[in-house]
């Protein structure tokens, strides 16, 4: 058995360095003079003595093969694979909502939803669809003081 | 050999043998932190495998300035702790022996010096049984406290609140635990050496 302590290093042990306080803790679990002192003051200390308790090597092996099991599988680019995807289909989802209004049948010059903006903190804004000639489409985006002219034409080629 | 800061620059950069060192140097604590917290020794695997596939995806994030071992028990006692809450304590069905003077000889030991050691087996048993009457954040605080070793401000960056609240959970948890032991486990407490003179005829 390892020599006994000083009755202040064992009161002190929250304070020693990981290794002395392990060390320290071995002793206190073979020697049942030193664990009455280790205790006296707070017998829940006692569970301090866990911490010597080693833990199967197996389990321990066992978490080593999961995890290197998991990242061979693909578990870092797992998460950047899920969000190209996510990004793909809210792209998709984007383009599908601007076609589905750029192509709806609508009388010209008629102003189309009028956004009156939030109160203090951008001006009013509307959009006007001016013109349709064939499948292209001309439309006036007025925010404020700024006018935006917009075409919305497929075979349109900047 | 790499010492641990260069492991973890390392393993920043995608280096995934310096990420498996790494996982061998602080699989023990944190398979023994989420033991402690969930009660159960499977459990525990399931999280600490959690805790390290989560470090190696977020691990191009971390600051290097920042402590490692603190963010580590952080992830791992916020998953011990959701699984706790998720799945139950398993510590309040541990067996135990009925007999009082086994659980006597366990702590207080006689004559021997192999009765004399503790039984750390039993102990744990106890302590999984008695734990389960803590709240999650108790039973944490108390872990990383007594059983890590952690000092309080180490607690309380740990589990992200003030070192306040953290006495204040060691101090329920000491009071359930002392309690328990004094009502259901007298025998685990050897005497201390002042009770020994006191006790001795004059």
């Amino acid at each position: 058995m390892r020599p006994h302590p000083d009755p202040e290093v064992l009161a002190a042990a929250d304070g020693l360095a990981p290794d002395a306080r392990m060390e320290l803790l071995r002793h206190v679990a073979e020697c049942s003079a030193c664990r009455g002192i280790y205790v006296a003051s707070d017998p829940a200390r006692l569970f301090g003595l866990l911490a010597a308790r080693p833990l199967p090597a197996a389990r321990l092996d066992e978490v080593s093969a999961g995890v290197a099991a998991a990242i061979d599988s693909g578990a870092r680019s797992g998460g950047s694979r899920a969000a190209r995807a996510a990004t793909a289909i809210a792209a998709s989802l984007v383009l599908a909502a601007l076609t589905l209004f750029l192509t709806e049948d609508r009388p010209r010059g008629r102003a189309v939803a009028p956004f009156a903006g939030f109160a203090g903190v951008t001006p009013a804004a509307s959009l006007t669809l001016l013109d349709s000639p064939g499948e292209a489409r001309v439309m006036d985006l007025t925010m404020g003081d700024t006018q935006v002219v917009m075409i919305f034409d497929r075979e349109l080629d900047l | 050999m790499r010492d641990e800061a260069e492991l973890i620059r390392a393993a920043i950069g995608g280096d995934r043998e310096a990420f498996e060192t790494l996982v061998v140097l602080k699989r023990e604590r944190v398979v023994r932190t989420a033991y402690q917290v969930t009660g159960d020794l499977e459990d525990a695997r399931d999280v600490a495998q959690w805790v390290f596939l989560r470090l190696w995806k977020v691990l191009p994030r971390f600051d290097p300035e920042r402590r490692f071992d603190t963010w580590l028990y952080r992830i791992t006692v916020n998953a011990a702790i959701d699984h706790l809450r998720t799945r139950g304590p398993k510590g309040a069905i541990q067996p135990l022996p009925e007999d009082p003077a086994v659980l006597e000889r366990a702590g207080a030991g006689g004559g021997g010096e192999a009765e004399r050691a503790l039984d750390l087996e039993l102990l744990q048993k106890v302590f999984l049984r008695l734990a389960a009457r803590l709240a999650p954040r108790q039973r944490a605080a108390f872990v990383l406290k007594e059983i890590e070793g952690k000092d309080t401000a180490e607690v309380a960056r740990i589990l992200g609140v003030r070192e306040s609240t953290v006495r204040n959970h060691l101090h329920q948890a000491r009071r359930i635990l002392q309690a328990g032991i004094r009502r259901d486990y007298p025998g685990l407490v050897p005497p201390s050496a002042a009770e020994v003179e006191d006790e001795e005829p004059s």
